[in-house]
């Protein structure tokens, strides 16, 4: 058993032990290693300022894939294993990087203090467009569009510039002066060190890494106020804002099984360590809707950070991975001292952020099946900003139609009560009726009385009302071709 | 033209921005005997406190101590009255005024120690909307009043009348570094402040008043800000007095660093206003009289909205010539956080009110807006209502050009085809022009200071009270220096500004900042080179062994005298290429030999210069003079698509044509003009400050505060500036464009209602209601209602 993480930042090793091992990874950086260019703004990971470069640790590939996270809501002892990247790795002594001198010759930078950010998730996209390519050289890519671009930068928020000569910058970089990451800082292999568990026990807390999954039902049982933490991207926003302070902390990181990505058939299990930007590239040849959908799902930093059981685990009411997965029949595998067992996604959800789940038990895995070519499956949101916000509502359809008659309805909302809502006795109703605009009519009608949604800063209840009618008549017109 | 404004030149910071070594006030090294500071805030809009008790934060280890309102020496600010305490004493105005000072010896007390204070207050009824106030007559300052021609007689005379009221939110600054300052504590009780702050010498002065100190006890000292946007202009000064409270207390540095959420409750934002409009016009549209009444939310205390009402009322005509006209202006208070200084200042809800009206016209009239604003555009020596005269106006050019260069008709076309035939969505296309008044309306605080110094290797260091907070005055400043001495850009360094070089400076702000610092430092070179020409001329008459160098030591030859008196300014030298030239003799001498002689012949290298724009007057009782230098002016087209079943909106294109004379550094504009351009989408779109019923604001983080993000900048992106044009009375022929782009996007806003409009042809009521913002929401039940 170790009594330290070790990782590596900048190329160079470090092994922290003690209360450092709860800092947010943006505060270790800046205040006990003095690499002060990454900057904090939201402590929530809004605004993409704390940006840095990671290339986790991984069981059955070694890894060396480095992606963008958001150092603030990232705990430093989540980076056991990894290799780390701050935008002061990036420069050669007094040279620059080339993405570095594109920003400096398009005026990418104003007041500058998202600029580092800015860098990092620019870097980050040519580190991801060359793992696409799956060539080991920077040469090689394919060219960048403005969409391209665009759909890398919506994790970082900027107020000077408008974004346009960012844009710039991007599409500017000169592809043969770049440097990957991956081959600047090739990431040392741990694998010895990650065959022990880990143990760090404070005053301000505990930290447990079991290698097997028993160690961590056993702890989860003996000490019931234990968080389990991976991604840690809404944990880290509640730490940040002082609403959590966990005292038993529990990281299944060390677990081998918890990281599957497996297609059986038309079977997706997906472990609770696969990151929802993993997800997106298991699916997006398979499931388009949903690869779509993860477009618009929070931010790059995010994705690379968060877990699909995370994302569903915390019972938010509008999470936007749970309608998805309640139209998709999802079901939820779960270990506990008694073993392996499984319960539909749809009985999951017991009251607002509660669970149907006992003090032994972990989520492992996620089951689901791939929509067929008759499945009309499709997701919405709507959200103040399009891009990297909270929906106002969420919702999934899964229909098929038989003659125009309604063979099989699954209707999953999210923001509309205190938990997302499968609603089976709208669908119950509606199996057998015709595809027409009186059905359509009498289908919104049935969903506006199904819910009853809050009136909050993201939208009032009549709004939100009108949104679930409105959607579902999107869906019809778009998909059950009224 | 210089050769900075042919050449392009990066951000004086870039390299610095990009590797992460910029410095901000939080990155600032730590030194060991620091203190970190926090704000214990009002959780309740309105209440007389009862009872504090913080004994139990005391408790927490690493709490060093709590201050409170007695602990300081005055304890009451306020740029225009003096209204605002430092730390709410018996009665709290707004949730997240501050009324403690917790300090630790660690940060992560901080936090701890605010959860173990408890307070008890006495709630009082909270006012919360300008509507209330108006209802309670609860106001900051008098009503102001500018009035040309006979309004009344006009409007009853007029073919058509029409009235309403438009309400406009507030919109929060979102700097990315949140206010930030560190005191260090200095002998004989003086005190040096470090300060994210866009006005240093009012921190200098709030430092010194609140402590008791001399302004000459304290410096400030501004090296950038990350981010500012007026948010910084007077309320950074608040948190330098906390930070300097408690270093004068523990004799100990003290940094105050506040997080975006506590930034969000405790600071003030653009003013809402809810404006009463009533005009009269005839079959063509043309305006014939307009009734302005303005009312803003001031918030809890007056801070700069009577100011702003100013601006407000001055810009309530934008781009239009209307002949008979009222304008009148009250500030409301309320118990919310009392709002300040955003780019654009009063502009943009002056502007906002005649564009739509005019929006409102063209609905009515079932006319193209575009054609009644070219109709009412400003022409040639018109007299706005306060009675300044248009001069070099470029306006119907403006709206000419861009009518052309967006392919508007064909759009117009296009979009209406589109709506009658989509069911799905809906588009809309608008153009608005601006005429922004550049000057503080204030005279006084158009003043600059700047303060040169030249080394004998040839390099140059520059001071001024100029701030940077991104915009890149520092870049302009040092163009300006390298420009005016020849040599290359990369000898000149423009330093951290501070109150002990330049003194008695105005904020950065008012869009003026190159203006009127760049003249002072224009003036400043034009010194150091009268006397360096003197110099150059007596050298160039010697012979090579009587030059100082040779003989300075030995005291062989006669020192060199020079005139210092600027009015006899006769010789000029040219200074090209690191070279002074003789243009009689064409004789020359390099640059840094020249500096080497002056400096041996005990000819000073420094300089001061002092500037102020000249013939700028306003009366504020009558509502009338001449108040600003001159104007910055530009048009916008905007075309935007809207989800009928959600009310989400995209921008699909939006042309800008704007008129920056010769632009000081082109690329450093255009980036002002996109960001200011996407900060006005923002404020009119998606940045929805929502308040509980108890006037808690809810959403005071990006996670619920929606500032644009990459995908929200129009689809199709044209910034263009007019060619060839040359503003004679500025500063090498340039405009000032911090704040007027802001105003174009007032654009999109009326796209978006000419689309709602479309939606409306069939209806009743075909004039559609919009506020500001216009949220999906607000658009959805705008179209629906």
């Amino acid at each position: 058993m170790r009594n330290s993480i070790i990782f590596y930042l900048n190329g160079v090793k470090k092994e922290v032990s003690g209360q450092d091992i709860f800092l947010p990874l943006s505060s270790y950086l800046r205040y006990e290693s003095f690499l002060t260019g990454t900057k904090v703004v939201c402590a929530e990971g809004d605004c993409g300022a704390c940006t840095v470069m990671l290339a986790k640790w991984k069981p059955q590939d070694r890894g060396n894939n480095y992606f963008s996270i958001n150092s603030c809501i990232a705990m430093t002892f989540a980076m056991d294993g990894a290799s780390l990247v701050t935008v002061e790795g990036l420069a050669e002594a007094e040279k620059c990087a080339e993405v570095q001198s594109s920003m400096i010759r398009n005026f990418g930078g104003q007041c500058g203090f998202c600029t580092p950010g800015f860098i990092m998730s620019i870097t980050n996209l040519l580190e991801q467009k060359a793992n696409q390519k799956e060539c080991a050289t920077a040469c090689a890519y394919v060219k960048l569009n403005e969409q391209n671009v665009k759909n890398y930068l919506t994790g970082n928020l900027c107020r000077c510039t408008g974004y346009t000569p960012i844009i710039k910058a991007a599409l500017d970089v000169d592809i043969k002066k770049h440097i990957l990451i991956k081959d600047k800082y090739p990431q040392v292999d741990l694998s010895v060190q990650m065959r022990s568990s880990v143990l760090i026990s404070t005053e301000a807390g505990e930290y447990f890494a079991p290698t097997t999954l028993i160690e961590a039902c056993q702890y989860k049982d003996k000490y019931p106020e234990t968080i389990l933490f991976s991604g840690s991207t809404d944990l880290g926003v509640q730490i940040n804002k002082g609403y959590l302070q966990p005292k038993k902390i529990l990281s299944l990181h060390l677990i081998e099984e918890l990281y599957t990505q497996q297609i059986e058939g038309t079977a997706i299990t997906i472990g609770a360590r696969a990151t929802l930007s993993e997800l997106q590239k298991l699916v997006q040849d398979r499931i388009p809707s949903l690869d779509r959908f993860l477009n618009i799902f929070a931010s790059p930093q995010i994705k690379n950070s968060a877990t699909l059981v995370g994302n569903l685990a915390n019972a938010s009411p509008i999470a936007d991975m749970t309608p998805v997965m309640m139209a998709l029949d999802a079901e939820v595998i779960i270990y506990g001292k008694s073993g392996k067992s499984t319960k539909p996604l749809k009985d999951f959800y017991l009251g607002y952020k509660k669970l149907n789940l006992q003090k032994d038990e972990i989520i492992t895995h996620i089951q689901f099946q791939i929509p067929d070519a008759q499945q009309k499956f499709e997701n919405y949101k709507v959200s103040q900003r399009r891009d990297l916000d909270i929906s106002t509502i969420n919702a999934s359809f899964n229909f098929s139609l038989n003659n125009n008659k309604i063979k099989t309805a699954r209707i999953a909302l999210g923001g509309v009560a205190a938990t997302t809502l499968r609603l089976a006795d709208v669908e119950n109703k509606i199996i057998g009726a015709e595809i027409n605009i009186q059905t359509i009519e009498s289908i919104k009608k049935l969903i506006t009385d199904a819910i009853h949604p809050l009136t909050d800063a993201r939208g009032t209840s009549e709004y939100r009302t009108i949104l679930a009618a409105n959607l579902f008549d999107k869906f019809a017109k778009e998909q059950l071709g009224l | 033209m210089t050769s900075a404004q042919i050449s392009k030149i990066p951000h004086e910071s870039a390299k610095a921005h990009v590797t992460g070594q910029a410095e901000y006030i939080d990155d600032r090294m730590q030194l060991s005997n620091e203190v970190f500071v926090d704000v214990y805030y009002s959780p309740v809009a309105h209440g007389k406190i009862r009872k504090i008790d913080y004994s139990e934060a005391l408790k927490i280890e690493g709490v060093l101590a709590i201050y409170q309102a007695r602990d300081l020496h005055l304890n009451i600010w306020g740029n225009i009255f003096h209204d605002q305490p430092y730390l709410a004493d018996e009665l709290v105005q707004y949730v997240g005024e501050p009324i403690l000072i917790i300090t630790a010896n660690r940060r992560g007390a901080l936090l701890l120690a605010k959860k173990k204070i408890s307070i008890e207050i006495d709630e009082l009824a909270p006012i919360l909307s300008i509507f209330e106030a108006r209802k309670h007559k609860l106001f900051i300052g008098p009503e102001r009043k500018i009035l040309s021609g006979d309004p009344e007689k006009a409007l009853a005379e007029a073919p058509h009348r029409l009235k309403g009221t438009i309400k406009m939110q507030g919109q929060d600054h979102f700097y990315l570094e949140s206010q930030a300052c560190i005191a260090y504590p200095k002998e004989d009780g003086q005190i040096e402040i470090h300060s994210s702050s866009q006005h240093p010498s009012e921190v200098q002065q709030m430092v010194a008043e609140a402590l008791g100190l001399k302004f000459h006890q304290v410096v400030c000292v501004v090296k950038r800000m990350g981010g500012a946007f007026g948010g910084k202009e007077s309320q950074a000064g608040p948190f330098a007095v906390y930070a300097a409270l408690v270093s004068k207390k523990l004799n100990r540095p003290a940094r105050l660093i506040l997080t975006k959420d506590d930034d969000m409750m405790i600071t003030g934002k653009r003013n809402p206003f809810e404006n009463e409009y009533e005009v009269g016009f005839d079959d063509d549209g043309k305006i014939t009289a307009l009734k302005f009444h303005l009312y803003s939310d001031g918030g809890a205390y007056a801070d700069l909205s009577t100011a702003i009402m100013e601006r407000a009322m001055l810009h309530s005509d934008n781009a239009y010539y209307i002949p008979n006209m009222l304008v009148t202006g009250q500030v409301c208070k309320t118990h919310t956080a009392p709002n300040t200084a955003f780019r654009g200042f009063g502009g943009p809800k002056g502007m906002l009110t005649v564009e739509n009206v005019i929006e409102e016209i063209a609905i009515y009239l079932k006319k193209d807006s575009f054609d009644i604003r070219q109709s009412n555009t400003y022409m040639q020596n018109d007299k706005t209502h306060y009675g300044q005269e248009i001069k070099d106006n470029i306006l119907p050019e403006l709206y000419q050009k861009i009518r052309i260069s967006s392919n508007y008709d064909v759009r117009r076309k296009e979009i209406s085809e589109f709506n009658r035939n989509s069911k799905t969505h809906i588009r809309g296309l608008a153009a608005t022009a601006i005429k922004f008044g550049i000057s503080f309306t204030t005279r006084f605080l158009n003043q600059a200071n700047a303060l040169v110094n030249v080394f004998p290797d040839g390099t140059v260091q520059v001071s001024t009270g100029a701030t940077e907070m991104g915009q890149g005055v520092n870049t302009k400043i040092a163009q300006i220096v390298a420009d005016s001495f020849s040599i290359d850009i990369t000898n000149v360094r423009v330093m951290p500004t501070s109150t002990e070089k330049n003194a008695n400076t105005s904020a950065t702000a008012a869009s003026s900042g190159s203006d009127l610092n760049g003249r002072a430092v224009e003036v400043a070179c034009e010194i150091i080179k009268f006397r360096l020409s003197q110099v150059a001329l007596q050298v160039l008459g010697r012979s090579q062994n009587l030059r100082g160098k040779k003989v300075a030591g030995s005291g062989t030859a006669p020192e060199i005298l020079i005139d210092e008196n600027l009015s006899n300014q006769n010789c000029k030298l040219n200074f090209e290429n690191n070279n002074v030239i003789d243009p009689v003799s064409q004789n020359k001498i390099s640059f840094i030999d020249l500096l080497q002689e002056a400096y041996l012949n005990r000819i000073s290298l420094s300089a001061y210069g002092f500037y102020r724009y000249p013939g700028i007057y306003f009366n504020k009782e009558t509502g009338q003079g001449e108040p600003f230098f001159y104007f910055t002016n530009g048009t916008a087209v905007s075309e935007v698509i809207v989800d009928r079943y959600t009310g989400e909106v995209k921008v699909l294109r939006s042309d800008i044509l704007m008129d920056l004379g010769r632009p000081l550094n082109k690329e450093i504009d255009m980036g002002q003009v996109s960001g200011a351009f996407v900060q006005g989408l923002g404020w009119l779109t998606t940045e929805n400050l929502f308040y509980n019923e108890k006037g808690v604001l809810k959403t005071h983080s990006p996670s619920t505060y929606k500032i644009p993000s990459v995908h929200d900048i129009p689809r199709i992106f044209n910034i263009d500036f007019i060619e060839n044009s040359e503003n004679k009375k500025n500063l090498k022929g340039s405009k000032a464009v911090g704040e007027p782009p802001l105003m174009l996007a007032i654009s999109v806003w009326a796209a978006i209602k000419n689309a709602i409009a479309y939606q409306k042809i069939n209806s009743s009521n075909i004039i559609p209601k919009l506020s500001v913002p216009a949220t999906q929401e607000a658009i959805l039940m705008s179209i629906l209602k």
